[in-house]
């Protein structure tokens, strides 16, 4: 008993204060892998600062990875991706004709929706940079990069992008490499196309 | 006979029964502290590691701060930042004489407003309990963080546990919330100085569960929801919307819905609709704030500190005066004024709440 009883009260708390050296550590994240309040002195860490890194640089290599979107607004295009930095859509398109930002119940960062004419992009915070989290396309003036648009059936959606769709009970979602074409059905005609990031399933 | 033997025991030092014990008494007693002394070490180190939630972000603080009122309410309103951030409970008393706490925290579930009203009932038994019901958009868990805040704050209780069970997102585990310090341990390398000035105490966040901004920001380009493909709530947010009628029923306290008057997140009428027919069935009252906002003399170029998403003082204190009507004329809520002890202490809560509404305009101005 009394073997034992010491160095096991020990070895809880040597466990525990050894654990802090753990490259295992979680970081608490936010939807858009942002550190967040419940952690704040931990956005200062070098962990969340290498998980930011890490973050920032997926967000780079995928940016034009599963299905892309070729906006067009005014002079100018651009093909966006999920996870994508904002800055090179912002530079490419210019100015959009409507900005919203929302900042989260507690979270520091915000939410960004840039609104185009036809389609709108919303953008979550990552580090310094805003990354791409949806493309909505706004009416049927615009199509998807494989030529689908608002008001065509899920005949029409099913002849470009397959059967190979998660059916959501009044949306089809495709996936590819992580992000999601979210295609939602108002009985068989289209009424609304989106890409979303991953972020968004968390 | 026996004492004789017992001595010799004693003087010749044998093993007998009667000799051991000091022995083992004294043994025991070792034991005993030490695992005292390790007990209070992992105690302390998990108190200096959780996060503090006093300054920036002080979410994290909120729920934890009711435990310290006296628990003696008419109104207890509970749900997120669409509640703690809409209404000023200061109004509500000195306009109707309505004693109310907010129990809200950061995107706080469904689920976690009703384990906080289960609590809550522990303590007391309020005339009406208020509900905001965008947390119906929610049907499972969905951030650690925000779990964080709203569970950490609670005393353990069996609403606790059945809460965080509710709550859990894959990755996290129920033993981290029991002991914390598994979850904030890393925490060892960043402490403040915020971690040892509020290590045995906390200074209050809000007024009554009220967090208060003066601040402006215009409603500009607020978006309309997208399409979405099914429009009807969760089957385990409904269930926890049942649970409440049943809750509040059983303990004989009225449960008043509302959707409070924030722009976005958007509120579909298809969300609207379902609240209405669940209310008509189970014969409660709910209130679209977002319908009224005209009433109320809700200005969104002047009354919301980040553009529509939640309302700053002069919003908030709208909503009181027109919700605080509702609540005396249709809910039958008592006004307390004249109760010497209730005055006193709400004079001294209007007092600090005056005094930040100066040290935020201060701020401003600067």
């Amino acid at each position: 008993m009394k073997k034992t009883l010491v160095p096991a009260m020990l070895l809880v708390l040597g466990l525990t204060l050894s654990a802090c050296g753990s490259e295992e550590v979680k970081v608490i994240e936010s939807a858009g892998g942002q550190s967040a309040a419940a952690q704040t002195e931990e956005t200062k860490t070098e962990e969340t600062a290498a998980a930011t890194e890490e973050v920032q640089a997926e967000g780079t290599q995928a940016a034009l990875s599963g299905y892309t979107y070729n906006a067009t607004y005014g002079e100018g295009s651009v093909t966006i991706g999920m996870d994508m930095d904002m800055r090179p859509v912002l530079e490419a398109l210019g100015e959009p004709s409507s900005y919203f930002e929302a900042a989260s119940c507690a979270f520091q960062g915000l939410d960004k929706i840039y609104t185009y004419d036809h389609f709108e992009v919303d953008t979550y915070p990552s580090g310094d940079q805003d990354l791409v989290s949806s493309v909505v396309l706004l009416d049927d003036l615009v199509t998807t990069s494989e030529g689908l648009y608002i008001g065509q059936t899920k005949a029409d959606m099913e002849a470009l992008y397959g059967t190979e769709y998660e059916d959501k009970g009044g949306s089809c979602v495709y996936t590819l490499d992580g992000m999601h074409l979210e295609i939602v059905l108002d009985g068989d005609t289209i009424s609304s196309i989106a890409y979303n990031s991953s972020v968004l399933d968390q | 006979m026996a004492v004789e033997t017992t001595e010799i025991n004693h003087i010749t030092g044998e093993m007998s029964g009667l000799a051991c014990k000091p022995a083992k008494r004294f043994g025991f007693i070792k034991y005993l502290a030490v695992f005292l002394i390790v007990t209070v070490l992992f105690a302390f180190l998990q108190q200096l590691l959780m996060p503090k939630y006093m300054h920036g972000i002080v979410e994290g603080a909120m729920i934890a701060e009711y435990y310290q009122e006296e628990k003696d309410h008419n109104v207890i309103f509970v749900g997120d930042c669409e509640l703690y951030e809409n209404i000023s409970p200061a109004v509500l008393w000195e306009e109707y004489g309505i004693n109310s706490y907010i129990r809200g925290s950061a995107q706080q579930l469904i689920w976690q407003s009703y384990y906080l009203m289960e609590e809550t009932l522990k303590y007391e038994h309020p005339e009406v309990m208020v509900f905001n019901v965008l947390s119906m958009k929610y049907d499972v868990p969905q951030n650690e963080a925000y779990n964080r805040m709203t569970l950490d704050g609670m005393r353990w209780s069996m609403s606790k546990v059945r809460d965080i069970q509710a709550s859990m997102t894959e990755e996290e585990s129920f033993a981290e919330y029991v002991f914390p310090i598994l979850r904030y341990h890393s925490r060892i390398t960043q402490l403040e100085q915020d971690d040892v000035t509020y290590l045995f105490r906390k200074d209050p966040v809000t007024f009554n569960g009220y967090y208060m901004r003066v601040d402006v920001k215009a409603a500009e380009n607020v978006p309309t929801g997208r399409p979405l493909g099914d429009y009807r709530f969760g089957d385990n947010a409904y269930k926890y919307l049942e649970m409440m009628a049943q809750l509040c029923e059983k303990e004989g306290v009225e449960l008043v819905l509302v959707k409070a008057p924030s722009l976005y997140p958007y509120w579909y009428d298809e969300w609207d609709e379902q609240m209405v027919q669940f209310a008509k069935d189970h014969d409660l009252k709910y209130y679209n704030l977002l319908n009224v906002t005209d009433e109320m003399g809700l200005d969104f170029s002047q009354d919301t500190y980040d553009g529509g998403l939640h309302l700053n003082l002069s919003g908030a204190e709208k909503m009181a005066h027109y919700f605080g009507k509702i609540l005396q004329e249709d809910c039958g809520v008592t006004s307390r004024r004249g109760e010497e002890k209730l005055e006193k202490a709400w004079e001294e809560k209007i007092a600090a709440y005056e005094a930040e509404i100066a040290r935020q305009e201060a701020n401003l101005k600067e």
